[in-house]
């Protein structure tokens, strides 16, 4: 069976997405613009290829790779960010066969045997019944589905299973440890820091990473990084006041 | 009680008129005490039904268990408006029993009786005081009980934590859980009890954290997507490209070849089913279709003008006085019209359902606000009875009135019930915008009329494609009319796709209209926004809520523009009244909208969790700043075009300003709900302080940063002509 993975367009959502979106076979930025190096793209065993760059949501650059050898593990759709707004590469393979994939969630091995395109929300949520990160968009425009991928946070509705091999995954329901809950989750009941629930394991994760990377934030970057999380109910003034709260908390305590 | 009951969910129904359904329900109930909350001469959510023929003979009961557990059971769903929080807080006090010993069970038809559905802020107003006076008679009997049992007459008996004592000797005591013990005891509520006096409350007004929250931050509150039964299997739904499209050709051969996938249709209801919703997804996409697309009769832009141009005769809603007296007295004329989009609910959780059909019963998972609506329809549509459908509605990811409405429901019994297996359907993002029942778009017309004084003298309404909640005049106008325009001449309804209930329906529009009519009024009598809605308002509690709004703000008199980006609005809703005091920020070459600061002073009466109504407060004002700013849905005749977060703007952590709540101290006053009332100001309240920093009135929403900026400019223009 033949799959075909091109994508002809090119939108501001493939912008968003593209932090999540490394996997194998990522084009370095030199290649911008120019379509791919063939002898790269040899090692990764592409059978045929193209570069879409877009301006806009146009499509103004395809470049057609020829005579890559198939390898279907490698990666295969790759979104990268380019000068203006984002580029999809896309590639034709010549197979459509389940591979075995190796990770952590949660401090658990896991392997299972699956397309590697499938993305890694669905795999947790069906194949693992992991069902506390949530779909809201399929877009990684909301955050309702953000996980820890090697502690950073990642959507994980758009990144395939295939390019966490090997990593940790950690969810919502890894967080507390041994019975004891992580303080960014205290902070979230102390501070009534919800409403309906659907987005805040994305929240709280997210709010993970950043206090990860940036343990004393200010109330400004708190705001940034928490910017592209989506809450419908409005519970935004009390996310960001627990996320205070917690980093408060675990000043010191380096709780990860 | 057992596991299943436990699960903390949504509402039940049961239709109430079925006699073998009616014993059945009472025998599914174990052991203990149990309350039932008769529609007698007790209190009952009887205000809230609509359909006449439902004569539910109780609305909810409790038991106290043989645990000492106290259970709850409603038809009412916790959608985070936080009623599971509320409704114990309110059955605990009366029990005189821990928060802790108390079990909501919510939203399941088997298992809770008849509810009309969890929507209009109806849950503290017309179902609270039914639980309290159902909790004072269940302590009443269990002090009956007690009194026999410790051989201590009742006027010496007090509890406390669930335990009754003497009052005289704390040592001779019985637990509510002793005895509950091997009995079964049912008492009907056929008089309203008395309930607690307010200094008697130790519970209710006191805030508390929402219960919850666990469940919530660790993952493991169950949605209805979050349901697994054996077997079942994941469907995607093939989404017409338009409304009113009719399917004229369907070629799904190219799914043949994926492995596991199954093509399901019925009628012009086609989906695929795989065993992974991501499968099923990927196979859908495969299906190739053609459709008849009707020809489109305006878009988003065209609209307004089309419904007002096309509008049949409208019906008078509300008259007083009469206008012909008003245009004579009034010295001042204003007229203006204002406009507003269609909105989407967007919640974060699209609709969900499952469906399990065993045997002739049939099961139903779903993310709705109308679980035994939902029972109902599907009676009709799967001609078997209500005792033999189970609607269960777990926790509900954010509904907004959007899920009164239940199509991913319909939908996923034709497919279980072809398939013959369980499944289970998510709306994609893309199909929530498509299916939603958006707010509707709608056009006012105001005409008023003020004397020299500053008093109103004539207000001549009128509404073009919505209805009439908050349309009703607070202010004092001697001669005022109200028409509703909701049709076309050709007998059709104005709008190009369902449209339904958006968190206080038609309010958000009216207020609107009305505050940045009232602010223009004020600003051309040059007198300060805040003294003339005093001066033409005599209702005590709007002028209370006004009051303490400004207060809190520290309002100082000025008259519009101030160029400080002050604004004030207000207005009422589910009968509670509401006035917000905004301040702004705007870039006037941008246009962009920055809100720094918002008090809300509201009048709920006897709060039940201050904490519980400053989190709707916060949540709302945020969610009401996109519709004030940026959330209006696009579309060309039924083609939806704004398909994902991508186009449509949902406001984010940079837009929400400083929020103050003012709690209008009113415990004699039955208790009201606050999830609509604080969002119907949004709007206008921006809109009037956009004008206070610029001069420049907004009369459409969104304000869009367009918007904004062309007003702005269209003013500076104004202002060079004038010179």
């Amino acid at each position: 069976m033949t799959n075909d993975y091109k994508s002809g367009k090119c939108r501001k959502e493939s912008y968003l997405a593209e932090f999540c979106l490394r996997a194998p076979g990522f084009v370095s930025r030199s290649n911008r613009g120019q379509g791919l190096k063939a002898s790269k793209e040899k090692e990764k065993g592409l059978t045929e290829g193209g570069f879409h760059q877009s301006n806009d949501n146009s499509r103004i650059k395809a470049v057609q790779l020829k005579k890559l050898l198939l390898d279907n593990r490698t990666g295969i759709r790759l979104h990268m960010q380019v000068e203006c707004k984002s580029a999809i590469i896309w590639v034709k393979r010549g197979h459509d066969m389940n591979e075995t994939i190796s990770f952590k969630v949660n401090d658990k091995a896991v392997s299972l045997t699956t397309d590697g395109e499938r993305k890694l929300l669905w795999v947790l949520r069906t194949d693992l019944g992991l069902t506390g990160t949530k779909y809201g968009c399929g877009k990684a425009l909301c955050g309702a589905c953000t996980v820890i991928v090697n502690d950073r946070a990642v959507r994980s509705c758009v990144i395939p299973v295939r390019s966490i091999k090997g990593k940790e995954v950690l969810t919502i329901e890894g967080l507390a440890k041994n019975g004891k809950l992580h303080p960014i989750q205290e902070a979230f009941i102390e501070h009534d820091a919800l409403q309906c629930g659907f987005c805040t394991a994305g929240m709280i994760l997210n709010a993970y990473s950043l206090l990860l990377r940036n343990p004393q934030p200010t109330r400004a970057e708190i705001i940034r990084g928490m910017e592209n999380n989506l809450c419908r109910c409005g519970a935004h003034l009390r996310i960001i006041r627990a996320i205070e709260s917690a980093a408060q908390k675990m000043k010191g305590a380096r709780q990860k | 009680m057992n596991e299943d009951e436990r699960q903390v969910g949504q509402c039940g129904h049961n239709d109430g008129l079925d006699p073998l359904s009616r014993r059945e329900f009472l025998q599914s109930i174990g052991g203990g005490i149990i309350i039932f909350f008769t529609a007698g001469g007790a209190p009952t959510a009887e205000g809230q039904r609509r359909d006449k023929k439902e004569r539910p003979d109780f609305n909810a009961y409790l038991r106290i268990g043989e645990d000492g557990r106290v259970a709850c059971f409603t038809g009412k769903v916790e959608l985070g408006q936080g009623v599971i929080t509320s409704l114990a807080q309110m059955l605990a006090d009366e029990l005189d029993v821990p928060m802790e010993s108390v079990d909501m069970v919510m939203g399941d038809t088997a298992l809770c009786p008849y509810d009309a559905g969890t929507w209009g802020s109806m849950t503290t107003p017309y179902f609270g005081p039914v639980l309290r006076a159902a909790g004072a008679e269940a302590r009443a009997v269990l002090i009956e009980l007690a009194a026999e049992h410790l051989e201590v007459p009742k006027n010496r008996l007090d509890v406390k934590d669930g335990v009754v004592f003497d009052k005289a000797r704390k040592r001779r005591n019985v637990t509510y859980a002793q005895l509950a013990k091997g009995k079964r005891i049912e008492r009907r509520l056929e008089q309203e009890p008395q309930v607690k006096s307010v200094p008697e409350l130790d519970i209710i007004g006191k805030p508390h954290n929402r219960r919850d929250a666990l469940e919530k931050v660790t993952g493991k509150a169950k949605y209805t997507g979050d349901i697994r039964v054996a077997s079942m299997v994941y469907a995607k739904v093939l989404r017409p490209p338009v409304h009113g499209a009719k399917l004229k050709s369907l070629d799904a051969s190219a799914v043949d070849g994926i492995d596991g996938a199954q093509v399901v249709r019925d009628g012009d209801l086609i989906a695929v089913l795989h065993k992974t919703p991501d499968e099923a997804e990927k196979a859908l996409a495969k299906i190739k279709a053609d459709y008849d697309v009707p020809e489109a009769r305006f878009d988003d832009k065209s609209v307004f003008d089309y419904i007002v141009d096309n509008a049949a005769d409208g019906k008078v809603y509300r008259e007083g006085g009469d206008i012909e007296s008003g245009q004579k007295l009034a010295q001042d004329v204003v007229e203006e019209t204002y406009l507003n989009s269609y909105v989407s609910h967007a919640t974060i959780e699209t609709h969900t359902a499952l469906a399990q059909f065993e045997d002739n019963k049939v099961t139903v998972w779903a993310s709705t606000q109308t679980p035994f609506g939902l029972q109902r329809a599907l009676t009709g549509e799967l001609g078997i009875p209500a005792e033999n459908i189970r609607v269960i509605a777990p926790f509900v990811g954010g509904g907004f009135g959007g899920k009164i409405s239940n199509g991913q429901a319909m939908q996923v019994v034709k497919l279980a019930k072809i398939a013959k297996k369980p499944v289970q359907l998510t709306w994609s993002r893309a199909d929530e915008f498509f299916y939603d029942t958006f707010r509707p778009a709608a056009v006012v017309k105001i005409k008023s009329g003020l004397t020299d004084s500053g008093k109103i003298v004539l207000w001549d309404y009128r509404i073009y494609g919505m209805g009439g909640r908050g349309a009703d005049l607070f202010y004092d106008v001697p001669h005022h009319r109200t028409t509703i325009y909701q049709k076309l001449r050709n007998g059709d309804g104005m709008h190009p796709f369902p449209t339904g209930a958006w968190r206080a329906p038609h309010n958000n529009t009216n207020s609107f209209a009305r505050e940045s009519h009232i602010d223009i009024m004020a600003a051309g009598a040059k007198i300060d926004p805040l003294e003339f809605r005093l001066r033409n308002c005599t209702d005590e509690r709007m002028r209370g809520v006004l009051k303490a709004a400004a207060e809190k703000f520290g309002w100082t008199a000025a008259k519009g523009p101030s160029g400080r980006g002050f604004g004030i609005a207000c207005g009422s809703d589910v009968n509670v009244p509401v006035a917000l005091i905004a301040e702004v920020e705007v870039g006037g070459r941008t246009g962009s909208v920055q809100v720094k600061r918002v008090v809300c002073a509201l009048d709920i009466g006897l709060v039940i969790n201050p904490e519980g109504v400053k989190l709707q407060v916060e949540g709302a004002i945020t969610m009401g700043l996109g519709y004030a700013l940026t959330e209006e849905v696009h579309f060309q005749g039924g083609r939806i075009l704004d398909l994902s977060f991508g186009t449509y703007e949902l406001p984010r952590f940079s837009w929400v300003p400083e929020i103050e709540t003012v709690l209008i101290k009113a415990d004699d006053s039955p208790s009201k709900g606050c999830g609509e009332p604080p969002i119907i100001c949004v709007g206008g309240v921006i809109a009037n302080a956009i004008y206070d920093a610029t001069g420049a009135r907004l009369f459409q929403l969104p304000m869009t940063a367009e918007r904004v900026k062309e007003a702005v400019a269209s003013r500076a223009r104004h202002a060079v002509l004038t010179a």
